[in-house]
């Protein structure tokens, strides 16, 4: 049972790629905020706007 | 059918993605749709709106619908109707007729609900946290992703836009019916449909101060995520014309990029931030923090309530500074005040989530469809408000201190008690099985 119950608590495989999936997409949001500001300043980051 | 539950959460994710991308693609044209039908600031105000109307009953059908059908067969419906009628919309020339079809498109949001518990059948209870934050937080930032990309990538033809994304969402239903299963096995299946629907459990949920409070804490954060969804593109147009204009974004497609741009900047914070409030949420459980006055501090979920009403405090002071912004005319600093608005939203959804099994246990798919249904009309109310007043800026204003702050002192009140939470409500009603 304690096996068991230890097994259980190990995440599957695909477990730390979600997790690191996440992480990626914190980054790209704090990436389009930056691009947002940056073309707030420039007026240039709008291609094909622009 | 052999499958994995990557690939069921795959099938969700995707397919609640290209929903939300359906929903929220009126609005990422709304500059466009403006210039062509010469829509006033209030008729955009409505046009916003009306892409919530859906939602609040949408979420509450759909939840039961996949638990009766399963879900596969759900989505795959709201996918197919939502795409035929995207590309019926992509043919209209007529504004009252493209109006209804878009409300008809808007039912695409009603499926958050679906895969929420097309997910939940397949994952442990020790993963469903991450597995949900994944398929919830990419998801929703279909939103983010239409209003940064559809313009760049369509200009001013939305209704290729409208065809293109139907389409896409007839091909999705498609691979849904194929590849998705219902759930891991027939076991889980079975006893999710054969769930009778209680409804002396339902009232039960419905009439407690403490589900109130929750759901209009969801109301001022998921709520307030999707009407800034549909309301930023024309804000930004509207509200900052002069200054976009400044940047060299001369013409109405380059406004429309240069203000979905603007707008895309929320979606994205208050989608992919979400996980992280969970993390929060957890944080404080494990610190054991519980700072404010009045809100219960010895309950064992006390922190987890504490970091919730931080969140909502934080949502009406980044309100009130998105309206300063505004009303003196600096788009980059209405910007990084959206940035934050859009944190603290996700601190607020994550964080009302992260308390709904834990307050109601034996119910959270009534806890959730009450408080995540509900919580939408939210979305349906604010847009008019931003868009009714004499300055477009006040409006955030006026909703954060005749709306938000009489929520943040309900949910005080409902939250003070230091024994059971759910004990309080409207009457002594209680359903034989609690």
């Amino acid at each position: 049972m304690a096996q068991q119950a230890l097994d259980k608590r190990q995440p599957d495989a695909w477990y730390k790629y979600g997790v690191a999936f996440l992480f990626a997409e914190m980054g790209i949001a704090l990436c389009v905020c930056g691009y947002a500001l940056f073309m707030a300043f420039t007026g240039t980051g709008g291609f094909p706007g622009h | 059918m052999k499958t994995h539950k990557v690939e069921q959460l795959i099938i969700a994710t995707v397919g609640f993605f290209w929903c939300f991308l359906m929903w929220f693609a009126t609005a990422a044209f709304s500059p466009s749709i403006a210039d062509r039908y010469g829509l006033s600031v209030a008729a955009l105000g409505l046009l916003a709106s009306s892409a919530l109307w859906m939602a609040p009953i949408g979420r509450i059908v759909a939840g039961w619908t996949a638990d009766r059908f399963g879900a596969p067969r759900t989505f795959a419906v709201i996918l197919g109707v939502c795409g035929v009628v995207s590309i019926a919309s992509g043919f209209t020339t007529n504004y009252t007729l493209l109006f209804i079809e878009r409300v008809i498109v808007a039912i695409a949001g009603v499926s958050f609900v679906v895969g929420i518990q097309h997910v939940a059948q397949w994952f442990d209870n020790d993963e469903i946290g991450t597995a949900e934050g994944l398929y919830a937080g990419t998801g929703n930032v279909g939103a983010g992703v239409g209003a940064l990309l559809l313009p760049r990538l369509f200009g001013l033809d939305y209704q290729g836009a409208f065809i293109s994304l139907g389409i896409g969402a007839l091909v999705i239903a498609a691979w849904y019916l194929w590849r998705g299963e219902a759930a891991r096995d027939h076991a889980t299946r079975d006893a999710t449909a054969k769930g009778a629907a209680d409804w002396r459990g339902t009232i039960f949920v419905w009439s407690r101060y403490i589900a109130i409070a929750l759901m209009l804490a969801y109301a001022m954060s998921f709520g307030l995520e999707i009407a800034l969804n549909s309301w930023l593109s024309s804000y930004f147009a509207e509200g900052f014309k002069a200054e976009i204009t400044t940047l060299g974004f001369t013409t109405v497609a380059g406004v429309q990029v240069a203000a979905g741009t603007f707008g895309a900047v929320q979606s994205f914070m208050a989608a992919l931030f979400r996980p992280f409030a969970g993390f929060m949420s957890d944080t404080f459980q494990k610190k054991g923090w519980t700072p404010l006055p009045v809100v219960a501090k010895t309950l064992p979920y006390a922190p987890r309530l504490h970091w919730l009403a931080i969140a909502l405090l934080l949502i009406v002071l980044a309100m009130l500074a998105l309206a300063a912004a505004g009303m003196a005319g600096l788009l980059p600093v209405s910007i990084v005040a959206l940035v934050a608005l859009g944190l603290f939203i996700s601190f607020g959804t994550g964080g009302t989530f992260a308390l709904v099994p834990l307050l109601f246990p034996t119910r959270p798919g009534v806890a959730a469809g009450f408080i995540g249904g509900l919580s939408c009309a939210g979305g349906i109310v604010y847009p008019l408000i931003f868009a009714g007043g004499a300055s477009m800026h006040m409006g955030y204003a006026y909703t954060a201190i005749f709306l938000f702050v009489p929520f943040v002192l309900f949910f005080f009140w409902a939250a003070r008690h230091e024994r059971s939470p759910a004990e309080h409500g409207i009457g002594e009603f209680k359903p034989v099985s609690e």
